[in-house]
């Protein structure tokens, strides 16, 4: 892969200048993105590589997100009814977006009544 | 269980441990205390139980009124309110009976993990991507700021979106008969074969310029 020897110099003829931004960025998801590999069934170690491709991946995947909730409901914000509209077609993800958001109410829940009743 | 012992390989997608992981991925199983994310909240979910738990006590109750209610003979013009209401609460009871069914499948399991088995499940349960960097990202994107519940579900997507890449990415290197690390040409056969399905969100934008 280009990045392995991109450390001593910079070749700029060889890279496009994307690569060169994406080299001197530190990456966002490094060590997480190596436990979710390890937990998905990879080895100990994941390669690099392989790592960083996830990575790019995934930020492309939040940006399309992004940008298409823009788009749809409320032109100009994020909410989560755009989130759960796009994701909707893919039964997974729609299932654990669902999850997550009914266990976050439960949880908020509970703290409150949880505080409450500390008196 | 012996299986996995002697199979070394620790793919938790084969047989029933990939039934558990998608069953997980679909009803969240907040049961398993030992590996929740993070300390407070595992205090209030073994006060309060999983997320049926506070309604099992209103939905016993409410099973004694309604077989009392429906033996009685249909005086009362809401009897057939009732029955519908019976048969809600009867669902009900059946979904979580299967929950706690699966749970305690989900319990057995976990205790008959070897210590490895145990690492990689463990990692599995709480990896995540930092809340912090994602609101980040997408506010950079956005332009506009985003609320926490935003942050929360496109981390928890993303997370399955990562899942799902490596899953097929380990069986693209199986049925290449190569071992464990997984290379980037796995994963980026993984991507097409992803996009090829239908119900891929954005399966549209890298349609090939016919």
């Amino acid at each position: 892969m280009a990045d392995s020897d991109g450390t001593k110099q910079s070749p700029q003829h060889s890279k496009s200048s994307s690569q060169q931004d994406l080299d001197k960025k530190k990456r966002l998801f490094f060590k997480e993105i190596r436990c979710m590999m390890y937990g998905f069934g990879d080895d100990t170690n994941p390669y690099t590589e392989s790592a960083e491709l996830i990575e790019e991946l995934v930020i492309e995947f939040i940006t399309e997100l992004t940008h298409k909730a823009l788009q749809i409901g409320r032109p100009g914000r994020v909410q989560v009814e755009d989130i759960v509209y796009l994701i909707q077609k893919d039964a997974r993800k729609y299932a654990r977006v669902k999850d997550l958001l009914t266990m976050n109410e439960e949880l908020k829940k509970a703290r409150r009544a949880f505080d409450e009743a500390k008196f | 269980m012996a299986e996995y012992a002697e199979h070394g390989d620790l793919k938790l997608d084969d047989s029933d441990v990939s039934e558990a992981n998608t069953s997980k991925r679909s009803n969240t199983s907040m049961h398993e205390e030992s590996f929740d994310e993070k300390p407070g909240s595992s205090k209030l979910k073994r006060k309060f139980g999983s997320p049926s738990g506070p309604q099992e006590s209103p939905s016993k109750g409410d099973k004694n009124t309604s077989i009392s209610s429906k033996e009685s003979p249909k005086k009362d013009p809401t009897s057939a309110q009732q029955a519908t209401a019976d048969e809600i609460l009867s669902a009900k009871r059946k979904k979580e009976k299967s929950g706690r069914v699966e749970r305690m499948k989900m319990q057995r399991l976990v205790t008959a993990f070897s210590e490895d088995q145990l690492n990689r499940y463990e990692m599995y349960r709480r990896s995540s991507f930092p809340k912090a960097s994602i609101k980040r990202l997408m506010q950079s994107i956005a332009g506009c700021t985003v609320s926490q519940n935003v942050v929360i579900g496109v981390a928890g997507v993303s997370k399955v979106y990562v899942g799902e890449i490596m899953e097929i990415a380990l069986d693209v290197m199986e049925q290449q008969g190569e071992t464990p690390p997984v290379k980037p040409k796995h994963i980026r056969e993984a991507i097409r074969k992803l996009k090829a399905r239908r119900t891929f969100p954005f399966s549209k934008l890298k349609t090939n310029p016919l």
